[in-house]
């Protein structure tokens, strides 16, 4: 899949489909000046449906001062949440949870939790300059299936030191929430259609 | 000054080398362990049979046991365990007691370790006929 920075378009069919929004051959909300999508799963940089650097920035700020609330929901519609949508392992995961679910049909599907969605180098690399997900680094996913054969799923990070440096310090000195630099959670959530649909990754992309 | 770099670098290296382990057999992980948890007391005992019985004890005194099946699967190239309707007492899991609950493994000085949250350092250390060794 290639996108062309002359016109702001994907060259080929959006590949999560009509769930990411109608336009699919949309990019990064037509803004590819302040925003850019190089996989096609999400979209980062300064606007478009990402959370923006700023956003970022003031998340960081609140836990290095210590004044982070102890846990943040972000629900479907903040730009928070549409940047993790795209995150690694996030497309892992729903095939984790189809596998585990093959065969059974809405309603009996049953929940997948604590999936460890993990970052690393590699996981840096991937997340470029979609803000959020640099900021979350490594995470977990609990995947909760509804009875109309969507899937709920919840990403949690707690920003500690320890995840900070890529658990390069020990967790054992992390500090509670309250202090700077303590630990604060963060949940994420969202839903996706029919299972998963195979695997795809609904509302990733930036159109 | 030279000198003390490179033995900490070295030592560093050590300790990433033999400290941690990946490659983690499944009958490696079969055995008991203990939730590192002050508040509660937490028991996993994983059986060779498939199975596993977990007793937790809650602050107020209350014990529970529950019992089910569990499995050793490679998850993202890791090596996991992946109970069925566990219900973890950590407080940074989210265990329904229902479904799937995956638990990342590694091994630490010959001591395996089942990872309920890492950024919280929740984690059950598997237990020896001597007691617990962290």
């Amino acid at each position: 899949m290639r996108s062309s920075h002359i016109a702001p378009r994907w060259l080929s069919r959006d590949p999560l489909g009509e769930y990411a929004g109608v336009n699919l051959y949309g990019y990064c909300g037509d803004d590819p000046g302040n925003t850019f999508d190089p996989f096609g799963m999400a979209c980062g940089g300064s606007g478009g449906g990402g959370a923006s650097w700023g956003d970022i920035a003031g998340m960081f700020a609140q836990w290095y001062s210590g004044t982070a609330p102890y846990s943040q929901t972000f629900g479907p519609e903040t730009p928070q949440t549409h940047d993790m949508m795209g995150a690694p392992g996030v497309q892992n995961a729903l095939a984790y949870f189809n596998a585990k679910n093959r065969g059974r049909g809405p309603g009996q599907q049953l929940s997948v939790t604590n999936y460890r969605a993990g970052f690393g180098i590699l996981g840096a690399i991937a997340a470029g300059n979609n803000p959020t997900q640099q900021f979350v680094g490594d995470y977990r996913l609990d995947l909760y299936p509804n009875k109309d054969g969507s899937i709920t799923i919840y990403a949690t990070n707690t920003t500690s030191l320890s995840s900070w440096l890529y658990h390069l310090y020990p967790s054992a000195l992390n500090l509670p929430n309250g202090f700077p630099e303590g630990n604060a959670t963060q949940v994420y959530y969202w839903t996706v259609p029919n299972g998963g649909s195979g695997g795809g990754i609904p509302g990733g992309s930036c159109h | 000054m030279h000198m003390k770099a490179l033995l900490l670098s070295s030592f560093l290296l050590f300790l990433l080398l033999f400290g941690c382990a990946r490659n983690i057999a499944q009958d490696r992980v079969i055995g008991s362990y203990v939730l590192k948890e002050s508040n509660a007391a937490d028991e996993l005992r994983l059986a060779p049979n498939g199975t596993y019985q977990h007793v937790s004890k809650g602050i107020d005194g209350h014990e529970s046991t529950a019992s089910d099946v569990w499995r050793f699967e490679t998850v993202d190239g890791e090596p996991t365990v992946v109970l069925k309707n566990f219900k973890c007492t950590a407080n940074g899991a989210n265990s329904p007691g229902q479904g799937f609950f995956l638990m990342r493994v590694t091994s630490s000085w010959g001591r395996c370790r089942l990872w309920t949250d890492a950024d919280k350092q929740e984690v059950y250390f598997e237990q020896t006929e001597e007691g617990l060794k962290p």
